[in-house]
């Protein structure tokens, strides 16, 4: 009668450890208002990245908003505050996404000069003799060559930007002795970023060497300043040909994300410029994370810093500060571009001057 | 005459008592007994037995079908387990397997979301089996599954689900018992197990991956039979992982952390550095699988398995995944 009872005891055992996972694996939170605002405001204190830089009391975030929730209130109602809450972030890289509306803060490049207008460059600088080798656009204005790009969410492959540096390359024709190029001028403004990989790619072909750009943390738990190590990013000479002549970078404001370390990783070269504004910053590789109603939303999980240790995440600031006039406005002159082409003309005569 | 009074007086037609031919609940009769038992007088009784046991039930109306839809399984089950016969000791057998089925995966994984997820996957497995002189058992088996999931929030699909799974288990028979029917074996399993949940509306955080390798203990209890002159093989099998290098996403982004540092050209230190050595205290799966095997005359057999299996982790942040898969397959005597 015992050994029954061990076999039936076992028997029941095992037939009870068949599909009983629903007891043990459940949703967080449960979808209501509460909860949503609850799973919001923990996931970003567990995982945002720039509390301190921003000196932002999360804390205090949460004593002010969480009175505004009530289980049962409007959706809309639910998604103003909580987006109220993601506002106080002062971060581009910050959104929730409702089927109906998209939280941001753009604060970023709207209390900023524009400091670009493509109708300008369209119009006067490239006008209808220009090249479009993927998303590039670019020709050569006074034997400079000129490349616009719009957006680094828009993918090129390597021998794209082979031929690019290639066909704008710093150099005197040997054989007559005339001048072929004297510099390239990049523009980034209005580009609001996208792929790192794109941006590699790129500085790959302006590194003269091996060069230590930057420096990444990454959040290794809960607390505000739970960090990994700094680790050392390096921008390495790729493909067929590395330009080493005179470059101009133009930024503005509306530099942000992927542009942002663009810009922060061509200054580490000797021979690059950054032309404009500061960039509008956007430091940190944003993360998504979702609701249990279904909203998605995403915010920074990362800090990146120079070489020297200063935060990017506010913008690069500019070697050279420049805005468009009001009086090059009403021109249709591009300051910004008038002055890069006159830089690289000067370090063009300057280096033929003295011999380099 | 209500049914319990049936079974009595019936087990004691058959020379013995009710509890004696319970327990163990299956092979209590022999072939002859059983067709003695289907002569037409005994099959009215029978008939008019379980129609008074399912009178509460059944009372005319439109929901009967559907009862009746509910129980027929459990009476043809019922009629199985008491057809049966235990059958002699497996032969000597080396088997490649193939098969096919269908995965229900759930999971949650706090560094990906607050949601629980749960969907359909397509399963193939494929594996060798060494059955050694009935003392031995020497498995090699591996599964893969493909499916989408999503968050009950979500009207459609929005992860990607990737799972594949080796398992080499090697057994020795231990004992025999209740009554010889039922051998017993233990022995130990070496398990990797490799899991990636792919979020589309996510971007730098959008795969999830981990990596599991384990020690386990592991046992089998195998009961070979006979139905219908017919030879099976019914096999439980679980195995407690105790010793688990496990490797999960660091924890504020879907990288591993040995691999945090893309400048290193290291791939098998980086995915060393990504892991750590964990116990049953912070590593829990249990595996378990029911499966049934049928003889074929040229020796091959078909197999259906129906495999559930738990993992709980909280390092560096709490994931759970559970899945129940079903999978039909042939094993090629070779």
């Amino acid at each position: 009668m015992k050994k029954t009872i061990t076999y039936l005891g076992i028997g029941l055992f095992c037939v009870a450890l068949f599909a009983c996972e629903e007891a043990f694996i459940r949703d967080e939170y449960d979808d209501n208002a509460v909860d949503i605002f609850n799973s919001m405001w923990t996931t970003v204190d567990e995982n945002y990245s720039f509390f301190d830089l921003k000196g932002i009391d999360w804390d205090a975030v949460y004593e002010a908003n969480r009175p505004r929730v009530e289980n049962g209130m409007r959706r809309d109602s639910l998604f103003n505050v909580l987006a109220d809450m993601l506002f106080v972030l002062r971060d581009g890289h910050v959104n929730l996404q409702a089927g109906f509306d998209l939280s941001r803060n753009w604060d970023w490049y709207l209390d900023f000069p524009q400091n670009f207008d493509y109708t300008v460059i369209e119009r006067n600088y490239l006008a209808d003799d220009y090249e479009i080798t993927g998303p590039f656009r670019h020709r050569a204005i006074d034997s400079i060559g000129y490349i616009y790009y719009e957006s680094f969410e828009d993918d090129f492959s390597e021998s794209i930007v082979d031929y690019l540096v290639t066909s704008y390359a710093s150099r005197i024709n040997s054989n007559d002795d005339t001048l072929i190029f004297k510099g390239l001028i990049i523009d980034v403004r209005d580009n609001g970023g996208g792929s790192i990989s794109n941006v590699n790619t790129l500085v790959s072909r302006f590194a003269d060497e091996r060069r230590h750009v930057q420096n990444w943390q990454y959040k290794d738990g809960p607390g505000h300043n739970d960090f990994t190590e700094p680790i050392k990013k390096y921008a390495e000479p790729e493909g067929a040909f590395q330009y080493n002549g005179p470059v101009v970078v133009l930024a503005t404001r509306s530099c942000y994300s992927a542009t942002n370390f663009f810009v922060q990783i061509m200054k580490n070269f000797p021979n690059v410029v950054v032309m404009g504004d500061s960039t509008g910053g956007g430091g940190g590789l944003p993360i998504n994370r979702e609701l249990p109603n279904g909203w998605t939303y995403r915010f920074s999980s990362t800090v990146t810093t120079t070489v020297a240790g200063e935060n990017i995440e506010n913008g690069v600031a500019p070697d050279i500060r420049v805005d468009i006039t009001d009086e090059d406005k009403q021109a249709g002159r591009d300051t910004i571009l008038e002055e890069a082409l006159e830089l690289i003309g000067q370090v063009f005569d300057e280096q033929i001057n003295g011999g380099a | 005459m209500n049914l319990r009074s049936f079974l009595v007086s019936f087990s004691d037609r058959l020379s013995g008592s009710l509890l004696g031919r319970i327990t163990p609940p299956w092979a209590p009769f022999s072939k002859g007994e059983l067709h003695s038992f289907l002569k037409l007088p005994n099959v009215f009784i029978l008939k008019k037995e379980i129609t008074f046991l399912l009178s509460p039930f059944f009372k005319g109306g439109k929901g009967d079908l559907r009862k009746i839809i509910t129980y027929a399984p459990c009476l043809l089950i019922a009629f199985l387990i008491l057809s049966i016969n235990p059958a002699q000791a497996q032969d000597k057998f080396r088997s490649f397997n193939i098969g096919a089925g269908y995965t229900l995966p759930k999971f949650f994984d706090e560094s990906s979301s607050s949601l629980r997820y749960q969907g359909h996957a397509f399963s193939v497995t494929g594996g060798f089996h060494f059955r050694k002189d009935s003392s031995v058992l020497d498995h090699l088996d591996a599964r893969f599954d493909y499916g989408q999931m999503s968050a009950f929030a979500f009207e459609f699909a929005d992860v990607n689900y990737f799972r594949t799974e080796i398992n080499y288990s090697y057994k020795k028979r231990l004992r025999n018992i209740w009554q010889d029917r039922l051998q017993w074996f233990v022995g130990g399993s070496f398990n990797s197990l490799w899991m990636l949940w792919n979020f589309e509306n996510y971007t730098n955080n959008s795969q999830n991956n981990s990596f599991y390798l384990s020690l386990s203990p592991a046992s089998s209890l195998v009961y070979p039979f006979k139905l219908w002159n017919r030879r099976f093989r019914a096999e439980y099998a679980a195995y407690l992982p105790l010793l688990t290098f496990a490797i999960r996403p660091s924890y504020g982004t879907s990288r591993l952390p040995g691999f945090l540092d893309d400048e290193r050209d290291e791939p098998v230190a980086q995915f060393f550095e990504s892991g750590k050595l964990t116990s049953l205290n912070k590593f829990f799966r249990y595996s378990n699988t029911l499966s049934l095997e049928y003889f074929l005359t040229n020796r091959n057999r078909l197999r259906l398995s129906y495999e559930w299996n738990y993992l709980r982790y909280s390092e560096p942040r709490l994931v759970q995944s559970a899945s129940h898969n079903i999978v039909i397959g042939t094993m090629f005597n070779f």
